[in-house]
């Protein structure tokens, strides 16, 4: 189910389809983009509908306004579910989780990287401020060199002409990032991206829940098996925090789970839960399907 | 407690961000992301 819901967003958040020599840019320029696409989505894609949350934040700092309706979006978002649209409707997402299937070597990142992204999220707020320049746009997003950059230089060659150090470094980033998420398990979200950073300070009071049941004397309680860890996109243990910055709400945890101890406070999401473990005696928020 | 104190936080900050988004739209941040959002952004593609 998760993965239909990210291909049906990544193809409803890019399918423009008035790409066509004849326009002066390729790209669309109407009046949807008003509205944010609440994930990574880079606005330059000539098949984007809508604008990149972090590039207009970032572009407003820029101009020395403060955007107060990006802060309260993010922030609404956040409220709500977390990181949850990092799961299901992030393209960025999904792609990184297609080149993890890739057969290679697979290491685990450090835990002291999770808090990397913490560190790009501040300097995507002061550079903007302070220098003038989208430092994250500018120096690292990967989403604007594969989406945008690749496509707008092919369709307009005379763009080569303009390249130099950003360009450059910019490719480099897109093969380190490549490489990492052949690697690792969702290498730019875990490490590098500042909207699952902002998201994932909600985690803990979001509508939407993750719950561990951790009562012993309970049929269905935790017994830290680590499967839930060995399955999980983020490489996170759902049994030590369930409000963890990094649990992306991808409900996997849930439906691995042998002995049904983990559980959403939305019943939906319990569907997934295994039958045999649902046969049981299960307490409270369960809803075994 | 716990729970109250969490139902606590959640309704100041909601109010907070609702706030900050109408603030957002008196201001007409949306025409602001509109204009960033038409325009190739040459930062975006690696050219500046």
């Amino acid at each position: 189910m998760r993965r239909i819901s990210q291909v049906f967003f990544t193809i409803l958040f890019n399918s423009y389809p008035g790409v066509n020599p004849g326009e002066r840019s390729f790209m669309y320029q109407g009046s949807l983009k008003k509205v944010c696409v609440p994930i990574l989505n880079c606005y330059s894609c000539p098949l984007a509908w809508g604008s990149c949350p972090i590039g207009s934040f970032q572009q407003t700092l820029k101009s020395g306004i403060i955007p107060f309706f990006i802060i309260g979006f993010f922030g609404i978002i956040g409220m709500l579910s977390g990181r949850f649209v990092c799961a299901w409707l992030c393209p960025f997402g999904l792609l990184q989780e297609l080149l993890y299937k890739i057969k290679s070597i697979k290491i685990t990142i450090p835990g002291f990287m999770r808090y990397f992204k913490y560190g790009i999220l501040g300097l995507t707020v002061l550079i903007p401020v302070f220098w003038h320049e989208p430092f994250f746009c500018k120096f690292i997003c990967p989403a604007g060199t594969g989406e945008a950059s690749i496509w707008q230089i092919l369709m307009q060659p005379m763009l080569i002409n303009s390249i130099g150090f950003f360009f450059t470094l910019k490719y480099m980033f897109l093969i380190v990032f490549i490489a990492g998420s052949i690697t690792m398990k969702r290498f730019f979200c875990v490490t590098l991206c500042p909207i699952g950073a902002i998201y994932g300070l909600f985690n803990r009071i979001s509508l939407l829940k993750i719950n561990v049941q951790k009562d012993a004397a309970k049929p269905n309680a935790c017994t830290e098996c680590n499967n839930c860890r060995n399955h999980c996109p983020m490489d996170i243990a759902i049994y030590r925090n369930a409000a963890h910055f990094d649990c992306i709400r991808c409900m996997k945890c849930i439906d691995v789970c042998p002995n049904g101890s983990v559980s959403s406070n939305i019943p939906y999401f319990n569907q997934g839960q295994r039958e045999d473990a649902s046969s049981g005696d299960i307490s409270g928020s369960v809803s075994p399907g | 407690m716990v729970n109250k104190k969490r139902v606590l936080i959640f309704s100041i900050l909601s109010i907070i961000f609702v706030v900050m988004i109408v603030v957002g739209l008196m201001k007409n941040d949306i025409s602001l992301i509109e204009q960033f959002g038409k325009f190739l952004c040459l930062d975006c593609i690696g050219i500046s």
